[in-house]
């Protein structure tokens, strides 16, 4: 592997499945994951490190996944990066709003994580262009 | 008229003069009629009856003084006589003018000695007061009877002395009888409809024991077997003399008509009633469907979230343990199924949390309801969240503290609502921000106000939220739930307040 590694930038406000998607992303698929329990540290953290994409829960406490998407876009640089929600609550919006926010994809919860994987490389495209 | 015509004087020893003189001083008329009814004696008061002389009157047939009807009523009087029956007989009888005299007759024949009438004498006692007072009672019945047949009234009477019942040709015709048709044996209370005969036996029977007038409405049966409604307005007639009721009178009018449109209008208030009830009915259970629906969808979502979660670590635990190749130690695999086993756990819990709900709002729970202090129960609460606000930078402002405020409440599922409520804030709140909790007291009601700086109100259902309401609310609490103006979110729980404990 040349170079840096992708890095995914991961909210989610469950620590058992922080931990899985950790391992899941990290073992499985080869990529740098950082971890965000909130809207709030995920601001933080794209700020201090542009991800190469996003994976978001819907539901967040205090910011929701939406509310933490638009305010994540804001950031210089956060425009294009792409976005794929992971989620319980697949049935609260549809695909048109969805991809209005510029979301590639939308995972439902319970996952499997090799699919996790798979879906993941196909929004990130070929790797080491 | 020549007073020398009449006897107004005789000496003792002059018979013919005696009775002449008796004759004409009698205060009734006095006749002889021979057998073919010619008049052959008559004295001065029968003159002034017919006003004739006696020229005009001696040696004439009857024919010559009375009209062709009552000489038909005076043979048939003869022919009565003749068989043995001298009861007297009424006349009316009319003078030159016209004038109608009321007498009243009596006829005795003259039998030879074979027993042949020979003649007839008949004498009259005046009874003209009666009569007239007769005339104008017929005259005032006959007025009476067109009035009420105008007003389609009839009239009864009823003698209590000698069980006689009498009832007009209208008050017959009301029950649909012609004439001649009225059953002889009519009995009025048969007649009345089941429903109303009590009440109006118990009218009449008052009307009689206390002399009173009565006015009832009822059903009667008619000629064709149907019934019809009647008004009747009744009086009782006391005898002066005795003090009791001797008659009772009364009339009757057809209100068939009347109960018709009343009882058309009663079915058309029914109707409305019905259709209106129908309607509110209607318009509740749609209401009571639609926020049945809305319930539903929010703990299916509810349950989307809160299931999938946990279930989603049970599963990527699972799935990286069969990942052999993710594994490395025995640690590493010892770590996933823990995880798995706790979120099992969680999932257990949420279970029976969603069972709580629906058993809360089936009753089926019992949610018992002790004096207990909430500002105590709120305190405690926020003591044992302390830590988890500390982990979010959180700050809890309680205003003037948290006082003792009485209510009636289960401890336990009331711990259980508070402590969702305030755990709600603390995940909702951004770091550094406040958790206001106070609680405030108005009149027979507390409210605990629990106040965050997160999102106005967040999306997705709240299991929790449910089961809080469901206990609230069987505490004869409500829970609501407020945008702060883009401030936050703001909770009321507001529960009945046990007496102050002065």
């Amino acid at each position: 592997m040349t170079g840096p590694r992708t890095s995914i930038l991961h909210v989610e406000d469950d620590p058992s499945l922080q931990n899985l998607v950790r391992i899941t992303l990290e073992q499985l698929g080869g990529y740098a994951v950082r971890t965000a329990a909130n809207g709030y540290q995920a601001l933080d953290l794209a700020r201090q490190a542009l991800p190469d994409l996003l994976l978001l829960d819907l539901d967040l406490p205090g910011m929701n996944g939406i509310a933490t998407l638009r305010a994540l876009r804001e950031i210089d640089g956060m425009g294009e990066v792409p976005v794929v929600f992971l989620t319980a609550a697949s049935d609260l919006m549809g695909d048109a709003e969805f991809r209005a926010f510029g979301v590639r994809e939308v995972l439902p919860k319970p996952f499997r994580p090799r699919q996790l994987v798979q879906a993941l490389a196909r929004v990130l495209g070929p790797r080491g262009d | 008229m020549q007073p020398s015509s009449y006897g107004t004087h005789a000496t003792p020893d002059d018979t013919g003069g005696l009775a002449r003189l008796v004759a004409d001083n009698a205060p009734s008329t006095l006749v002889y009629l021979d057998a073919d009814l010619r008049i052959r004696f008559a004295n001065r008061h029968c003159y002034e009856l017919f006003g004739r002389t006696p020229r005009e009157v001696l040696g004439r047939p009857l024919a010559d003084l009375l009209d062709p009807r009552t000489l038909r009523y005076a043979l048939a009087h003869r022919a009565e006589v003749e068989r043995g029956n001298l009861a007297p007989r009424d006349y009316v009888l009319s003078d030159r003018e016209g004038d109608r005299k009321f007498v009243k007759v009596h006829a005795v024949p003259n039998r030879d000695r074979s027993g042949r009438s020979v003649g007839y004498f008949a004498c009259t006692s005046d009874n003209a007061a009666e009569r007239v007072t007769r005339a104008a009672l017929s005259a005032a019945e006959e007025r009476l009877s067109f009035a009420l047949a105008a007003c389609e009234a009839g009239i009864w009477v009823w003698d209590l002395a000698a069980h006689t019942a009498h009832y007009t040709a209208e008050f017959k015709a009301l029950l649909g009888y012609g004439e001649g048709e009225f059953p002889p044996d009519f009995g009025f209370f048969g007649a009345l409809h089941a429903e109303d005969g009590a009440a109006m036996f118990d009218a009449v029977a008052a009307a009689i024991q206390d002399g009173g007038v009565f006015d009832r409405e009822f059903r009667i049966r008619c000629a064709d077997g149907g019934y019809r409604w009647l008004r009747c307005i009744g009086r009782a007639i006391v005898d002066p003399a005795t003090g009791s009721t001797v008659r009772l009178a009364g009339t009757v009018r057809d209100i068939s008509p009347r109960k018709q449109v009343e009882s058309r209008l009663r079915e058309a208030q029914a109707l409305v009633q019905a259709t209106l009830e129908g309607q509110l009915a209607a318009a509740e259970q749609q209401g009571e469907r639609e926020r049945l629906d809305q319930v539903k969808r929010e703990l299916v979502a509810a349950a989307g979230h809160e299931l999938r979660t946990p279930l989603a670590s049970i599963i990527a635990a699972l799935e990286l343990l069969c990942e052999g190749k993710a594994l490395g130690t025995e640690r590493a695999a010892e770590s996933f199924l823990r995880l798995a086993l706790r979120n099992a756990e969680r999932l257990a819990r949420v279970v029976e949390q969603w069972l709580d709900v629906e058993r809360i709002d089936l009753g089926v729970t019992r949610v018992q309801a002790v004096a207990l202090d909430l500002g105590a129960l709120v305190a405690r609460v926020i003591a044992e969240r302390a830590a988890a606000a500390q982990r979010h930078s959180l700050r809890f402002e309680t205003g003037g503290g948290l006082g003792s405020v009485l209510i009636r409440g289960d401890a336990e599922r009331l711990r259980q609502a508070v402590a969702h409520l305030i755990s709600g804030a603390i995940d909702r709140s951004p770091p550094g921000a406040v958790v206001s909790v106070r609680i405030e007291v108005h009149g027979d009601k507390a409210t605990l106000h629990v106040e965050d700086e997160g999102p106005e109100l967040f999306s997705g259902a709240d299991l929790g939220l449910s089961l809080s309401k469901a206990i609230v609310e069987r505490l004869g609490g409500t829970l609501g739930c407020t945008g702060r103006q883009g401030k936050g979110a703001a909770y009321q729980l507001e529960l009945p307040r046990l007496a102050a404990a002065n």
